[in-house]
């Protein structure tokens, strides 16, 4: 009797390993299948952007090694697409706006954390409203406004709108409700004022959040296409022409060359900044609790 | 404020060492006398204080969302053709609305057409991703090795822009040989698909890339969700039944109710004002059967001959659909919590 309840346990003992085994074999290749149907457009970009410019695809035959190797056609898409200027004016309005966004946030985000105002639930509650709202329904208003304050045709006007970010000032807000009271009651005693008090005991307490924030708010900005389009395409100024849309007048639809070499290569190009972000900032990226806690 | 911190040093002069803030709080209640009536300064210390720290931010705000929502709003009762103005003066009459609720006119077609587009984007997207998202997120957590390797590989796609998001779509399914999925398709002995010169194909073939790269954003939220559960809730639901998929099923799944309801909102914000993709790739062609709500308002507004008055209203109808939906959401959502407490 004990022994037959043995075997049985010792029986699905191991048909469970074997199910494990079995479970995590097949998880890992699915995981691997889907990794690499995201990987493989990529890859082919990159296939494609280092063909010679004379070379014939044969037809039904997909690339996926270098053939024809060669690296002229980064060159031409720096040079036609004006490469230099776009990455400036990116780095521009991808840091100032990162950076005055930042300091708004930290700035409303404390207050609203931390002083106990009259007003306070319903300048929250007006604030939240604006997550309710996309912001696209707001986009010929916000067009006209940026040319009534005539920043329209300048990268001001691509900056500014924005810089009030909801959503960054309630993960901040969040976060920094856990900075102790006793630590600002103890500075207030000393005499510091509220700014001094954000940038030195605030700030440093709260890196964590802001790294978060800093990172997203990066890559959101360098890829952002539809305000930099609608001004740019409107004034055609150059202080307006972001990498994206660079790459933007390299579609057919926009009266760009059909070269699809070229375009490859400046799409490789585009994507290697935000590619270098995500592996030196990984660990901020990947660790999102913050953000999932937020509603 | 300079009274206050010269009458502040005298009285530290004196001796009293004591901050105001602190002669303030009743250490001997009755001892201080009856509380008097404080100047307005003191009284209102903290919502000066607060005020003014957030008051350029919230006039800010007010000027690129309140002006603006009121504008837009105004603007939609107009026939505004475009250009640039504040002066809405001209015809102010309900005819915007009238038109894309007036069946047949031209308008209330281009509208509902671009709605059917939305609606069928933004469905599909939120049952694929979330779904997509759940199981991968599943999977990683469950594996016992390499979990965070693939978190890592499969993440990354959705830092990528919509540009270039477009512009693979394009390269995939580009309609002559050269495309590679017709390449694929052609080298497996089938006949190459026009993708975006057919009005049925075309939105199918839209979507493939945002599916597989929009996913991910849900997927780590999934996790995160997952890995919060504490181990203890798998390890009692495992005595009772081996099957890990139905442990997940009965007893993680339910847990997972607010990362499900976050996502599906995203879900549905961020189908709603789909544009990139369509208006990159395809321009709303075929036959206008890529032509989302969003790229029909960025037209009318922006697109000769411009009519910002009706774009308005476009925007509006919109906006209320998207309320709706959400409000429905949030409902459902709501009621489910009270089902399960």
């Amino acid at each position: 009797m004990n022994d037959a309840v043995s075997v049985k346990k010792v029986k699905t003992r191991a048909s469970q390993r074997r199910q494990e085994i079995q479970f995590n074999v097949i998880s890992i290749v699915f995981l691997t299948i889907v990794a690499v149907i995201q990987l493989l457009p990529f890859w082919l970009k990159l296939v494609d952007a280092t063909h010679s410019p004379d070379f014939l695809p044969e037809v039904g035959k997909v690339y996926i090694w270098f053939e024809a190797f060669t690296l002229e056609n980064f060159w031409t898409v720096i040079e036609s697409a004006r490469l230099y200027l776009a990455l400036g004016v990116s780095l521009a309005h991808t840091c100032g706006f990162t950076f005055l966004s930042l300091c708004v946030v930290m700035v409303v985000g404390y207050v609203l954390a931390k002083i106990n105002f009259r007003g306070k639930g319903i300048v929250s509650m007006l604030l939240l409203t604006t997550l309710m709202i996309p912001g696209e329904v707001l986009l010929a208003a916000n067009y006209q406004i940026t040319i009534f304050f005539g920043i329209n045709s300048n990268i001001l006007g691509i900056i500014l709108p924005g810089i009030v970010n909801v959503f960054g000032i309630f993960l901040v807000k969040q976060y920094m409700a856990s900075v102790p009271d006793s630590v600002l009651e103890a500075a207030d005693i000393d005499g510091c004022g509220e700014l001094k008090k954000i940038v030195t005991i605030v700030v440093p307490m709260s890196v964590p959040i802001i790294m978060t924030y800093v990172i997203i708010t990066f890559i959101g900005t360098w890829n952002e296409y539809l305000f930099p389009m609608v001004l740019y395409s409107t004034s055609g100024s150059d202080s307006l022409y972001t990498l994206q849309l660079a790459m933007q007048s390299f579609y057919p639809n926009f009266g760009g060359n059909a070269d699809t070499y070229v375009r490859s290569a400046g799409m490789i190009l585009i994507t290697i900044p935000i590619i270098i972000m995500y592996l030196v900032f990984q660990k901020y990226i990947l660790n999102q609790s913050n953000i999932a806690g937020l509603k | 404020m300079q009274n206050e911190s010269i009458e502040a040093q005298r009285l530290a002069a004196e001796g009293a060492e004591v901050s105001e803030e602190l002669v303030k709080v009743p250490l001997a209640p009755g001892s201080a006398g009856k509380p008097k009536k404080k100047p307005f300064r003191q009284r209102f210390k903290k919502e000066i204080l607060a005020y003014s720290l957030i008051g350029i931010p919230l006039v800010w705000w007010c000027v690129f969302f309140v002006v603006a929502l009121v504008w837009a709003f105004c603007t939609s009762f107009t026939d505004m053709r475009g250009g640039y103005g504040f002066d809405f003066v001209n015809n102010i009459s309900f005819d915007n609305y009238i038109n894309i609720f007036t069946a047949g006119s031209a308008q209330a077609e281009a509208f509902w057409n671009g709605m059917k587009v939305t609606v069928i984007w933004t469905v599909v997207m939120m049952i694929g991703n979330n779904f997509m998202g759940i199981l991968c997120a599943f999977l990683i957590k469950a594996i016992k090795r390499g979990g965070k390797v693939f978190l890592a590989l499969l993440f990354w796609p959705s830092l990528v822009s919509a540009v270039v998001g477009a512009d693979i779509t394009s390269t995939l399914f580009q309609s002559d040989n050269t495309g590679v999925v017709n390449q694929i398709i052609i080298a497996c002995g089938g006949s190459p698909v026009a993708w975006f010169e057919d009005p049925n194909t075309a939105i199918w073939a839209l979507m493939v890339i945002p599916f597989f790269f929009g996913f991910c954003q849900k997927m780590l939220i999934y996790y995160s969700t997952l890995v919060s559960i504490p181990d203890t809730y798998e390890e009692a639901a495992s005595l009772e039944t081996s099957s890990r998929v139905r442990i997940f099923i009965r007893v993680i799944f339910p847990l997972m109710k607010n990362a499900l309801v976050l996502n599906t909102l995203l879900s549905i914000i961020d189908g709603f004002k789909v544009l990139g993709p369509m208006q990159l790739v395809t321009d709303g062609g075929p036959a206008n059967s890529t032509q989302s709500a969003m790229l029909l308002i960025y037209k009318s507004v922006f697109n000769a001959p411009a009519r910002i008055g009706q774009g308005c209203a476009y925007a509006f109808v919109l906006f209320i659909f998207i309320l709706i939906v959400s409000i429905i959401q949030k409902v459902i959502a709501g009621k489910e919590e009270s089902n399960i407490e």
